[in-house]
């Protein structure tokens, strides 16, 4: 007879079980990349996620520590290639996806002890060592180059209309640009309850409400850049933002804060990737004070 | 009335048990229990009057009447207020919220009117005006028992009401704190006890001991016990001696199948799983509880992936992901299981929290 401690029955959804939906969830914006950047789209995804998985079983080896098999490196290697330029050299994403794993995860401690969001850091890493080439936008289809609507929105060019943005067809990172594609993979998380409402809800709404007050367009300034694939997919991942729901909502706030100061007000045209990157690092401070009231005490 | 709040929503579908009586085992040896003789002669359900509230606490110290909820404390010691102290409403929690247990619902569908009695007996002794039966809204048979027992047997002196409230089943609604929380609206401070807000809390099974003992001189000897689960051939709720071998209750019930892998005396949640069959029933043993091979697989234990599952679930705020290291809120667990049961890493929350409890009684000592 088996004599462990209780609870004896779990719910079923396990962190693996987890890791799979957020893969199926991925599906989407994938298939919108497939459809407008071809077959770029589909080397950078399997050379990102592949060199991820590789990287961490070698690490794992060498460091002699248990091989894991949760499948967070293979959420980490599509979400970086969510967010490199589709016609990126893929030695250079391979680089980035061995800086996520190696440097920002496994390094600090594997899943679940790293501070900073692998796939993000790994980009803010890549456009600090070739700007050019992560810099370098292509139009859909025809791999034209082309500028974000970001860059266009900020030297007052003319911009892409509401529903090429909505359905993608517009210069950008391989998995942001497609909205519909994002919103279906987030609608399964929801309803997965994988991922919950303060963070993106917070993220997105302060992001329309403060490019609102400073007089510009809100529903543009939503659709386009890393915005949705970032509310949804990176300040909803568990590791690396608070634990609770009133932390999580503060996260938020943060990060559109953050993103329209860089947006608006820096050097770049996007900032989606920078803020959240700066949120991760208050992500400690806001646990210590996001502490819900015990019972029975004031 | 407000609920607690976070908790769990199990499912209660197991509960093949439900709809069976309890079943009395005949022993052939023991024609009847040895009585105890009552200060109070001739008595009935309607006799509440005939006992003074000094009278009622001898009663159940002479018949050993302890929590049988799972609490165990001395009943006789839980009655006897403290002079400092006022105690208004008495709570009769009929939440029974772990999975696969039916020994309480099956008691108040069949003595509902010896559960009200032995309550309005325990709300004499404390001193209460108020009865107040909590029950989860997944036991309607229940529920219509209960008030009919209080329709047939009202509140009489010195007692005001007797009511009823029905709760959404969630788990730990069965667990005093929470349950006094959804009652009254108000928290048990943190290191006192309920009657510091004024209630007591009773189990129905507690109640039911104190009618047998004040009506029949029955001291505390036999108890109903679940008997189920998936490793069960015959499960059913039985009335068993104390002292019954677990063996001995599980072969009452057609034995174990073949594929049993896990015994646990208790529920799913706050159950303990024993290897040893010959330990036997006591007085705050609710369940046998026999899980298959492939329910009773070990987890592997992984790192926390910080998705916050268990403070969402935990019903008394605490944040188990971090207690795991840090042990400073540790005393406020009450060690109902919800953050365990949803860690996505399978991390065994409670033991931790057990066994850091232990450390710091250590510390203090």
């Amino acid at each position: 007879m088996l004599k462990d401690s209780a609870p004896y029955i779990h719910d079923r959804l396990d962190a693996r079980g987890m890791m799979r939906w957020v893969l199926v969830a991925l599906i989407f914006p994938t298939l919108a990349a497939l459809y407008y950047f071809g077959l770029s789209a589909l080397f950078l995804i399997l050379v990102t996620t592949l060199v991820a998985i590789i990287s961490e079983v070698v690490f794992n080896w060498l460091a002699k520590k248990a091989q894991t098999h949760d499948g967070s490196a293979a959420v980490t290697g599509v979400l970086l290639a969510f967010i490199l330029p589709p016609a990126l050299p893929l030695w250079m994403a391979a680089i980035g996806a061995i800086f996520a794993v190696v440097i920002v995860k496994c390094l600090f401690g594997g899943l679940g002890y790293n501070i900073f969001n692998p796939a993000l850091a790994a980009r803010a890493a890549l456009l600090a060592s070739f700007p050019v080439a992560m810099t370098l936008w292509v139009r859909p289809f025809d791999a034209i180059s082309s500028a974000t609507p970001l860059y266009l929105a900020k030297y007052g060019m003319a911009l892409p209309s509401y529903l090429d943005l909505f359905l993608g067809n517009r210069a950008g990172s391989l998995g942001e640009t497609s909205a519909l594609a994002i919103l279906i993979g987030a609608a399964i998380l929801f309803w997965k309850k994988i991922i919950d409402w303060p963070a993106p809800t917070a993220f997105i709404g302060s992001v329309a409400l403060l490019t609102l007050l400073l007089g510009k367009d809100p529903l543009f300034f939503t659709l386009s850049g890393g915005l949705l694939l970032g509310a949804f997919f990176m300040a909803t991942d568990y590791v690396t933002a608070p634990v609770t729901t009133k932390g999580r909502f503060i996260f938020g706030l943060g990060c559109g804060v953050f993103t329209v100061l860089i947006r608006f007000f820096g050097g770049f045209p996007e900032g989606v990737n920078y803020a959240i990157l700066i949120m991760n690092m208050l992500t400690p401070i806001i646990d210590k004070y996001g502490r819900p009231r015990v019972y029975g005490h004031k | 009335m407000k609920n607690f709040p976070q908790g769990l929503h199990l499912n209660d579908s197991k509960s093949a048990t439900k709809d069976k009586p309890i079943r009395e085992i005949a022993d052939p040896l023991l024609l009847s229990f040895p009585r105890l003789s009552l200060p109070v002669a001739t008595v009935n359900l309607d006799s509440l009057s005939l006992f003074s509230p000094e009278s009622i606490r001898q009663i159940i110290h002479a018949a050993g009447i302890v929590g049988m909820g799972g609490a165990g404390f001395p009943t006789h010691v839980k009655v006897a207020i403290p002079k400092e102290k006022k105690v208004a409403k008495l709570i009769i929690n009929g939440c029974e919220c772990e999975p696969y247990i039916t020994a309480d619902y099956r008691l108040m569908v069949e003595r509902p009117d010896k559960i009200v009695f032995g309550a309005k007996l325990l709300a004499k002794a404390a001193g209460a005006t108020e009865i107040i039966f909590g029950i989860e809204d997944n036991k309607r048979e229940a529920i219509k028992a209960i008030k009919a027992a209080i329709r047939e047997h009202p509140a009489e002196s010195p007692l005001d009401i007797i009511d009823v409230i029905i709760f959404p089943t969630k788990y730990p609604q069965g667990s005093e704190k929470q349950l006094i929380q959804s009652i009254i609206g108000k928290e048990v401070p943190a290191g006192g006890l309920p009657c510091d807000v004024g209630v007591i809390v009773f189990n129905v099974a507690t109640a039911n001991a104190v009618a047998d003992a004040a009506l029949e001189g029955l001291s505390l000897v036999k108890r109903v016990v679940t008997v189920t689960g998936s490793g069960i051939k015959e499960p059913q709720n039985l009335m068993l001696k104390i002292g019954t071998k677990i063996s001995d209750a599980i072969n009452l019930c057609g034995g174990m199948t073949a594929d049993a892998g896990k015994v646990i005396i208790g529920g799913p949640m706050m159950g303990v799983a024993i290897d040893d069959l010959s330990q036997t029933v006591e007085k705050t043993t609710t369940c046998i509880l026999v899980l298959n091979k492939k329910e009773a697989k070990e987890y592997v234990e992984i790192a926390c992936i910080r998705c916050g599952r268990c403070i969402k679930a935990c019903p008394t705020g605490l944040m188990p992901n971090f207690m795991k290291d840090d042990a400073i809120d540790v005393i406020d667990c009450i060690e109902c299981g919800c953050c365990a049961y949803v860690c996505p890493s399978r991390i065994s929350l409670v033991q931790y929290f057990k066994k850091a409890k232990k450390r710091l009684k250590n510390v203090k000592r």
